[in-house]
This record gives C-alpha cells, sequence and structure tokens, in this order.
C-alpha cells in the first residue's frame, strides 16, 4: 500500500506537486494519467525513494520511504539509459545479483514472452526491444510495488501491445501493486483497475475504472476529457 | 483490440454477455473447463480482476461453476443454459421491437417485414 | 553472488575506457621521454625522468578514474541510485576498481623502474632503492585517496547544487566552495595546535637513504642539515587519511538525502 500525505514538491523555486494527498492499496493496477509536466514522474520519484518530498510524508507499506525503500520497490524510469555493455543476459544477471527478490526464472518467461534473444548486446538493441527489456528487468522481482514511468512512451503500437499483455501475465495481483504513469490511454483503458488524474501538481480525480462505466457510463478518454476541461 | 468494448458499461459485463454468447453457441459447451482468469484476460487484453469479475458475476447466474482447486466450468444443467438462451433472445428482440416502435412501425409491419427480411436473407445465406 | 560483488564486476567493465585512456598516455609519456633521450644522446636520464613522472602521474589516476566513472552513472542516476545498497557500497565498489587498476600499473613501472635503477645507477645501494619505493608507494596512494576523496566530497556537492543550477554555475559555486574550504583547512592545519597534534613520526632523509656518504658536501653543517631534516612526518600521513575518511562519509551522506534522480 501507498500512502502520500500532503506531500508538496518544489524545485527551486517551480511547483511540481501541491498538497497531494493519495492512498493506493495492493492488488491493483493503477494509472497516473495527466499531460507533460503535471508532476506524475515527480510523484512516482517519490515513491522510489529517488526523489524527497518538500513537505508532507511518503509511506510504502507504512515505511517512510527513504532511497532504500528500493528493497520494496521496482521503479522502472522513463529514461532510455543502461549500461550498454551488458548484454541481455548479463543485464539480468546484474539486476538478479542486486535485487533479493528478483526471480530469474520468471525473468527469462517473460524475456521469452518479449521474444528477446538474451545473447544481443544492448547497444545493438532496437528501440522496442531496450523498452521490452525495461519491463522484464522491473517485472520479475517478486516486489509488493511496482512502478513504471510512461513505459509506452515512443514505442511502436506491436510492441505497446507486447506489454500490455506482458503485463496481464506477469504482474501478480494478489501481491503486488503496479502504478504506470502514461499518457496513452486508450493502451491502458482496458488493464487499469483505477485511474488517477493529476493536472498542475494537484490530485483531479481517482476513480475505479469500473465504477466510472458503471456510474457516468464513461471510459477513462472520457472521463479525463471532462475533467481536464 | 481496445476495441472490443464499448465506453458506456462495464467491461465485466461486457465480458460476461461474450462469454454467455460463446456458451450459447456451443462454443464453449456444457461441462468444459473456462480458461484461467489470466489466460482470458491476455486474450481479450483485460485486467484479471475485471476477468475474475466476470467469472463471479457468471456463476452468480449459474452459468458456470467453480470447483475448488480445479477451476471453472460451464454448467451441465441445461435447464439454466436454455433459459439463458431464451433471456437472451428476448433481450435482443425487446431492444429491436423498441427502435421499430419508436420509429412508428406497427406490429403487423414489424412481423411482414421480419418475415421478408428472413426470406431474403435465408436465400443469400443458401 | 554477493551484491557487492556483481557491482564490482560492473564497474571493472565500467571503468575500463578510463583504463585505456591511463595507459595510452603513460605509453605516450614513456616513449616520448626514451625517442628524445636517444636523439639528445641522453637516453637513461630522460627515460628516468620520465618513469619517475609517470609514477608521479598516478597519484591522479582515482580522482581522474571516480570523474570518468561517476560522469557515467551520473546520465543514469536512476539505475546507480535505484538499489537497497549503500551510497558507501556504490562508491566503495568504485573506489576499489580504480584502486586494482591503478596497482596494475604502479606495480608494473615500478618493478620495471627498480629493475633500471638497479642496473643503470649504482648511485645508491639496494636498500636505499626499496626504502624509496616504499616511500613513495605509501605517498602516491595516501595522496592518491585523499585527492580522490576530495573529488568525492565535492562532486557530491556539485551534484547537489546542479539539480537548481545549471552545470556551469553549480561548478563555479562548487569551485568557490572549494577554495574557501581548502583555505580554512589550510588555516586550521597551521595553528601550532594541530601541528603538536600531527607532526609526529618524522622520516628523516637518512632513514632512507642509507650508506649514503653525506660527507660528499663539502660543508659538514649542511651534510649535517640535510640528513636530519624531517621529509615528512607519519601524523601528517594519518591526519590525511582521517580526514580523506571524513570526506568520504560526508559525500555519501550528501549522495544519500541530497542527491535526487
Amino acid at each position: 500500500m501507498i500512502t502520500l500525505t500532503d506531500v508538496s514538491k518544489r524545485y527551486g523555486t517551480k511547483k511540481a506537486l501541491d498538497h497531494v494527498n493519495l492512498e493506493l492499496t495492493t492488488g491493483k493496477l493503477i494509472g497516473l494519467v495527466g499531460e507533460n509536466g503535471s508532476g506524475k514522474s515527480t510523484t512516482l520519484k517519490l515513491i522510489a525513494g529517488l526523489n524527497y518530498p518538500t513537505n508532507g510524508e511518503v509511506r510504502v507499506d507504512g515505511e517512510k520511504v527513504t532511497r532504500r525503500i528500493a528493497d520494496s520497490v521496482s521503479y522502472l524510469s522513463e529514461l532510455d539509459e543502461y549500461y550498454r555493455f551488458f548484454t541481455v543476459k548479463k543485464s539480468i544477471e546484474f539486476q538478479a545479483s542486486q535485487f533479493k527478490d528478483f526471480d530469474k526464472e520468471k525473468a527469462y518467461d517473460i524475456l521469452k514472452f518479449m521474444k528477446l534473444d538474451p545473447n544481443d548486446k544492448l547497444k545493438q538493441l532496437s528501440k522496442g526491444n531496450r523498452g521490452r527489456l525495461k519491463i522484464v528487468l522491473s517485472l520479475a522481482r517478486n516486489v509488493p510495488v511496482i512502478l513504471m514511468d510512461e513505459p509506452f512512451s515512443g514505442l511502436d503500437p506491436m510492441v505497446r501491445n507486447s506489454i500490455v499483455k506482458g503485463l496481464i501475465s506477469f504482474i501478480d495481483l494478489e501481491k503486488q501493486l503496479v502504478l504506470i504513469t502514461t499518457h496513452e490511454i486508450r493502451e491502458v483503458e482496458n488493464i487499469l483497475d483505477e485511474v488517477v488524474a493529476i493536472k498542475a501538481g494537484s490530485i483531479i480525480g481517482h476513480h475505479n475504472v469500473e465504477e466510472l462505466r458503471e456510474q457516468k457510463q464513461m471510459s477513462i478518454v472520457d472521463w479525463m476529457t471532462e475533467v481536464y476541461e | 483490440m481496445a476495441d472490443i468494448f464499448h465506453s458506456s458499461q462495464p467491461i465485466y459485463q461486457q465480458l460476461a454477455e461474450r462469454m454467455k454468447k460463446q456458451i450459447i453457441r456451443g462454443e464453449l459447451a456444457p461441462g468444459d473447463k473456462l480458461p484461467s482468469v489470466r489466460e482470458t484476460g491476455i486474450e481479450v487484453s483485460v485486467n484479471p480482476n475485471t476477468v475474475q469479475r466476470t467469472y463471479r458475476e457468471l456463476e452468480s447466474m449459474h452459468i458456470v461453476e467453480s470447483r475448488r482447486g480445479q477451476g471453472t466450468f460451464v454448467t451441465e444443467n441445461e435447464e439454466v443454459l436454455e433459459s439463458i438462451r431464451e433471456e437472451m433472445k428476448t433481450e435482443v428482440m425487446s431492444t429491436f421491437f423498441k427502435g421499430m416502435h419508436e420509429m412508428g412501425y406497427t406490429n403487423e409491419e414489424i412481423k411482414h417485414g421480419l418475415i421478408e427480411f428472413l426470406n431474403e436473407k435465408g436465400e443469400q445465406d443458401a | 553472488m554477493n551484491a557487492w560483488l556483481s557491482l564490482t564486476k560492473k564497474e571493472f567493465q565500467l571503468g575500463l575506457p578510463a583504463f585505456l585512456i591511463v595507459l595510452i598516455l603513460y605509453a605516450g609519456i614513456l616513449s616520448g621521454g626514451y625517442f628524445i633521450g636517444n636523439s639528445v644522446g641522453y637516453t637513461e636520464g630522460l627515460l628516468s625522468v620520465a618513469l619517475g613522472f609517470v609514477v608521479t602521474l598516478h597519484i591522479f589516476f582515482l580522482p581522474f578514474y571516480l570523474y570518468y566513472s561517476l560522469s557515467a552513472e551520473r546520465k543514469r542516476l536512476h539505475l546507480w541510485l535505484h538499489t537497497p545498497m549503500s551510497i558507501a557500497g556504490l562508491l566503495s565498489s568504485k573506489i576499489v576498481t580504480g584502486i586494482i587498476f591503478m596497482i596494475t600499473t604502479f606495480a608494473v613501472f615500478v618493478i620495471g623502474s627498480t629493475n633500471f635503477f638497479l642496473h643503470s645507477l649504482d648511485f645508491f645501494n639496494q636498500e636505499t632503492i626499496f626504502n624509496l619505493i616504499g616511500s613513495i608507494t605509501v605517498f602516491v596512494f595516501t595522496l592518491g585517496l585523499f585527492i580522490a576523496a576530495t573529488f568525492l566530497f565535492f562532486w557530491s556537492i556539485f551534484l547537489t547544487f546542479s539539480q537548481l543550477m545549471n552545470d556551469f554555475i553549480s561548478f563555479i559555486l562548487t569551485f568557490i566552495l572549494f577554495l574557501f574550504l581548502s583555505w580554512i583547512y589550510g588555516t586550521v592545519m597551521e595553528l601550532s595546535f594541530m601541528q603538536t597534534l600531527t607532526n609526529w613520526g618524522s622520516i628523516q632523509l637518512n632513514d632512507i637513504i642509507v650508506g649514503f656518504e653525506f660527507d660528499y658536501f663539502e660543508n659538514a653543517f649542511e651534510a649535517q642539515t640535510m640528513s636530519e631534516s624531517s621529509i615528512f612526518y607519519i601524523g601528517n600521513f594519518v591526519r590525511d587519511i582521517v580526514v580523506a575518511a571524513i570526506m568520504f562519509i560526508a559525500a555519501c551522506w550528501i549522495i544519500e538525502k541530497k542527491v535526487e534522480v
């Protein structure tokens, strides 16, 4: 479970998050949506302990977040940067050595599912395959919280589709909470349990996706268009 | 992929309708085991939690039954299946008639129209 | 396998280009010394100057290596810092690989120059040469580590600044801070109290250079002064190591608490 209590974050004079309160529960796939610069990435970094709140408190499973929360949080950055001298296999081995909860067998399953060759060098991988490898590395951890920052960004529909299927196949929704930021809402429309909309550093809505359809007859896209006006 | 569901109704209901049709058509025969929640989720690209809810929904309608540790199976109770068949037929027809009535067709016109339509359609299919 | 060892294996791969750059530099200096020496007909002299220069350059290897390796990490801080490992663990892994790279070249040059001096110069006896090499090794490594720790300390400060300002201004600010802190450090070390605290265990020239005839000097007094003047204090080395450790701990703290991705 993730809780943000009255969290604000400033970078110098720039306000990234403004008095955010948020509670996310285990067993759900949650989408954090909003336009560029609305505070999506900041929220994820705060939960991953890679940024610290200027004000307020972030907790994961009751524990106050520091960088060491990496023990129970798997974070996938939107950046396309790796240790390029590694092969796919070496990346997995390295990740496995750094995280106790890394499940190598699962990693190779996902790798197969994503049709990646373990012997390929990272510097030779296409952007799509690098995107897939990131998914492999972050999903293969048996960890309570998985954070994914823009996993679809800049990838073609085929790759996006394989990532969506990969998420459904390999997330353990009994024990895990997955938080995804994206602006490709259509892509995740059917796989989200909940959606959180963020605008200019404030949470402007948090809904169960099925309830949204049941009570307002709205898809996430419809709802976003409404709240973002 | 995202297009098989429309936005005005919960996905778990739409998925339930979809599976009911599969059962009525006989694609899923009485006593057949349903794919696992995850398998179905992957097939239609839907959250497993939602699929789980669909299965629960179908179970509450006694169309499927879950057997502990074995999975979920299509009911072998022909009565239930027959009543579902009837129910879905009635549902589609009532929507049809409602639409026709809204446009001012009389029952007589609808009947004739339907017979004519079926005759033409039947010839085409044959 | 142990997480730290795997990390260290990665560091070897990440830092290898820095090592190769330095190898090429060393090779360039040595062959430069050799060829210039050859052309002016004074090969041995210039080669020994080049050897001495390369050995001295080792002082700067560790800070250069850390600069290279940390610049690479800076582009992917989200990977480097997203780990349950302590910052001390992350940094020590880099320092250890740096030292191992440094030892390999240092050992080659020290063995090479020992042989060279033993065969081509009969100026010093064997014991003196070993003493000299021992002192130089201690000196190079202590100073190297001290500069490396200083670099890490100011790099962490630079990184903290660079989150709010652009790199150029951050660098200027860090540099001003560096000058200011160096001045304070220098002033404090000048205090007679600090002098008493650290100037112990003096090592004198004739502790190192044995069997050398100091009456070679014309003036007996001059020879006396020369041989008895302290060239360094063990206390100063201990002081440097303590200060380096403090800077290392401070760098770890700053990166842990202040550096954001």
